[in-house]
C-alpha cells in the first residue's frame, strides 16, 4: 500500500492509511450535522419575525414560488414558520437533553460508586420512573408547573434519564473492578475523588453518544406535549404548535400546513440518529460492527 | 495488651510490628479465597512479623497462599466480608482499621503491582501527583503545590525528563512503568513501602533495577516489606526473610541464614532452600500425605 507521505506517482491512486479512512466519513457527517444545526438555529432567529407576521390577503395559499411551503389561515409564511419552529423545538430539546443527561450522569455515579444502599435506592427510583407511562408523567409535570417552556423543560429533564443512567451505571460498575481503581484506593484517594478523577473521563464517550441519542426523543416529546396543549404557548412557533393547529385545517384540503412541518420534524429526528451513529463510530470504535 | 515496647520512643522500636494477625473471608468472598483458607475460612492464622528502619523484609511463600491478604490488612483495606483480628503497631502506636486507612499513602504506601494499575486515560505526571488532600481550599492548593514539586523532584531523581510527564501509560516502556508505579507510592514520603509481587513475570534486567530501587529506598532509613514468591530476588535484595506458609510466618531469619540449611529450623524453609537451582532443585518427598506435611 503506498505511503501517504510520499508524492503520488503518475496515475497511481493516493490511498490514505486504513485508520484515517475509517474516521473520515463519520467525522464529515458529524461536521455536516453540526453545520446544519447552526444553519437552522440562525435562520430560525432571522426568520422569526416573518414567521409571526400576518398578511390576511395572502391566506390559504398552496405552495408557490413566493411561498415555497404555502401560507396558513393568517397568511403567515409556512417556510419561515417551519424553520423557526424547528429552531425553537431544537433549542428546547437541546437544553432538556443536556439537563436530563446531567441527571442521568449524577445518578449513575451515585449508584455505581456510592455503595450498595445508594445503588438500591437509584434502582428503585429508575423502576418507579420507568413504570409510569412516559407521556402521562410528562403531562403531569408540565401541567403542575403551569405549562409553558419551563414546564416542558423540567418535565423532559425529569423523565428521560433512566435509560442513559442504566448504561452509564453498567459502564461504571465494570470500571470499578479495574486494578487502577483499587490501587488509587490503596493510595488513599477518597471515593468522591475516584469517581470524578477516574470515572468521568472513562464514561465520557458513552455519555456523549447517549446525549445525542436523547435529542430526537426530546424533540418528539416536546412536539407531542405541545400538540396536546400542555407545552409551549401557541404564540411561539414550535413544530408541535404548528402541527396541532394544522389538524383543524386538513379536512379543508390545506395539506401543506401539516406535511412540510411533519417532514421537517422527521428529517430532524433522522439527522440526530445518524449523527449519534457517526459519533459512536468516532468515540467508541470498538463497538461499531463494520 | 500493653507490651514493654509501648513505653519506648518511636524511633527505637521496629517501624512496623504485626502480632497475631488473623484474617478470614466470610460469605461471598469465602469462595474467592479458595485453597488458601482452612476449614473455618481463616487465610492468615496468627501471623507475626516486624520491619525495622533501614531494613527490607521479604515475605516469601507459595503463590496463592494468601500473602496479598497481608498487604490489604496493613492498609486497612478489608471490606465487610472480611474478618481481621490482631495487633498492628506502626512507629510504636497500635492502630485500628480507620487509623490504618488514614495512613494509606502517607505513612504506609502500597507500590502498585503492574501497569494496569495506572489509569489508561490519564497522563503519568498527573497520576504520580495524585489527589491533593485537605479540608479547605487553601490546604488543598498547598498540597497540590507540594505534590507538584515532589513529582518533579522524583522524576529528576529517577532520571526522567519533563516530557515524560505528558505521556500516557501505554506509551511507557516496561522499566519506565515500573519506576512510575514506585513514584506513585513515594509522592507522599511514606515511612514504609509495601510491595506486593513487585516483579511479576519481568525479565532479569527489569527485576534487577526494581530490586535496586527498593534497596535504595530502604537504605535511606525507611522500611520496605516485599511480598514475593521469587526467593532468588529475596535473597539478593532483602536483609531478612520471613517464610510464609499455611497462613503464618513460620520463620524469620537474616538472609545469611539461607546459605546453610542447618540454620533453618522449619521444614518448609529447608524445602525452599533445597528447591533453589544452585542447591539441586530437589522436590520434597511425598512420604507424608497432604498439605499438613510441614506443620
Amino acid at each position: 500500500m503506498p505511503r501517504a507521505d510520499l508524492p503520488a506517482a503518475e496515475g497511481s491512486l493516493h490511498v490514505l492509511p486504513a485508520d484515517t479512512r475509517r474516521f473520515c466519513a463519520p467525522r464529515a457527517r458529524l461536521l455536516a450535522f453540526c453545520a446544519a444545526i447552526a444553519v437552522v438555529m440562525v435562520s430560525g432567529a432571522v426568520l422569526y419575525d416573518s414567521a409571526i407576521s400576518t398578511d390576511f390577503a395572502a391566506a390559504y395559499l398552496a405552495p408557490c414560488w413566493e411561498h415555497p411551503f404555502g401560507t396558513d389561515w393568517m397568511g403567515r409564511d409556512m417556510l419561515a414558520r417551519t424553520v423557526s419552529g424547528l429552531a425553537v423545538s431544537l433549542a428546547v430539546a437541546l437544553v432538556a437533553a443536556a439537563a436530563t443527561s446531567v441527571v442521568a450522569l449524577l445518578l449513575a455515579l451515585v449508584a455505581a460508586l456510592g455503595g450498595s444502599w445508594a445503588d438500591a435506592a437509584v434502582a428503585w427510583l429508575t423502576d418507579l420512573v420507568l413504570g409510569i407511562p412516559h407521556i402521562i408523567l410528562l403531562i403531569l409535570i408540565s401541567y403542575a408547573l403551569g405549562r409553558g417552556a419551563a414546564g416542558v423543560l423540567v418535565g423532559l429533564a425529569l423523565t428521560h434519564w433512566p435509560a442513559l443512567s442504566r448504561v452509564l451505571r453498567a459502564e461504571l460498575v465494570e470500571l470499578r473492578s479495574r486494578p487502577y481503581m483499587a490501587c488509587s484506593r490503596a493510595l488513599g484517594v477518597s471515593r468522591l475523588s475516584l469517581a470524578l478523577r477516574h470515572g468521568l473521563p472513562a464514561i465520557l464517550p458513552q455519555y456523549l453518544v447517549g446525549l445525542v441519542l436523547l435529542l430526537p426523543h426530546a424533540v418528539l416529546h416536546e412536539a407531542s406535549i405541545t400538540f396536546l396543549g400542555f407545552g409551549l404557548s401557541p404564540e411561539q412557533p414550535a413544530i408541535g404548535v404548528i402541527l396541532s393547529e394544522a389538524m383543524g385545517y386538513l379536512s379543508s384540503g390545506s395539506w401543506w400546513l401539516a406535511v412540510f412541518p411533519g417532514l421537517a420534524l422527521l428529517a430532524a429526528v433522522l439527522a440526530f440518529e445518524r449523527a449519534a451513529a457517526s459519533l459512536r463510530a468516532l468515540v467508541l470504535p470498538a463497538e461499531v460492527r463494520r | 495488651m500493653r507490651g514493654a515496647d509501648d513505653n519506648l520512643p518511636a524511633s527505637m522500636g521496629p517501624l512496623l510490628c504485626v502480632e497475631g494477625l488473623y484474617a478470614a473471608y466470610r460469605g461471598d468472598a469465602a469462595r474467592r479465597a479458595g485453597d488458601a483458607a482452612d476449614a473455618d475460612g481463616w487465610v492468615l492464622r496468627d501471623l507475626s512479623l516486624s520491619v525495622s528502619r533501614g531494613e527490607l523484609l521479604a515475605v516469601v511463600g507459595a503463590s496463592g497462599a494468601g500473602k496479598s491478604v497481608l498487604a490489604d490488612a496493613l492498609l486497612g483495606l478489608f471490606g465487610r466480608d472480611e474478618e481481621v483480628h490482631g495487633t498492628v503497631r506502626f512507629e510504636g502506636r497500635p492502630l485500628d482499621a480507620s487509623a490504618l486507612a488514614a495512613l494509606r499513602g502517607k505513612g504506609i504506601s502500597l507500590v502498585p503491582q503492574s501497569v494496569s494499575c495506572l489509569d489508561p486515560l490519564m497522563r503519568v505526571g498527573a497520576q504520580v501527583r495524585g489527589v491533593p488532600r485537605g479540608l479547605t481550599r487553601s490546604e488543598r492548593s498547598c498540597d497540590r503545590a507540594r505534590r507538584a514539586a515532589r513529582q518533579r523532584a522524583l522524576f529528576a531523581a529517577y532520571g526522567f525528563d519533563r516530557a515524560v510527564e505528558d505521556l500516557y501509560p501505554h506509551e511507557l516502556s516496561g522499566g519506565m512503568a515500573r519506576r512510575v508505579l514506585l513514584m506513585c507510592a513515594l509522592v507522599e514520603e511514606p515511612e514504609l513501602l509495601v510491595c506486593d509481587e513487585p516483579t511479576p513475570g519481568l525479565d532479569m534486567d527489569l527485576v534487577e533495577r526494581a530490586a535496586l530501587d527498593l534497596r535504595a529506598f530502604a537504605d535511606t532509613g525507611k522500611g520496605v516489606l516485599m511480598i514475593t514468591h521469587d526467593i532468588e530476588l529475596a535473597l539478593r535484595t532483602a536483609d531478612r526473610i520471613a517464610v510464609f506458609y499455611d497462613g503464618r510466618v513460620v520463620e524469620e531469619v537474616p538472609v545469611a541464614a539461607f546459605e546453610d540449611p542447618a540454620s533453618l529450623r522449619h521444614p518448609f524453609s529447608r524445602a525452599l532452600w533445597h528447591a533453589l537451582p544452585e542447591h539441586g532443585m530437589v522436590r520434597p518427598s511425598r512420604s507424608r500425605e497432604g498439605e499438613g506435611a510441614w506443620r
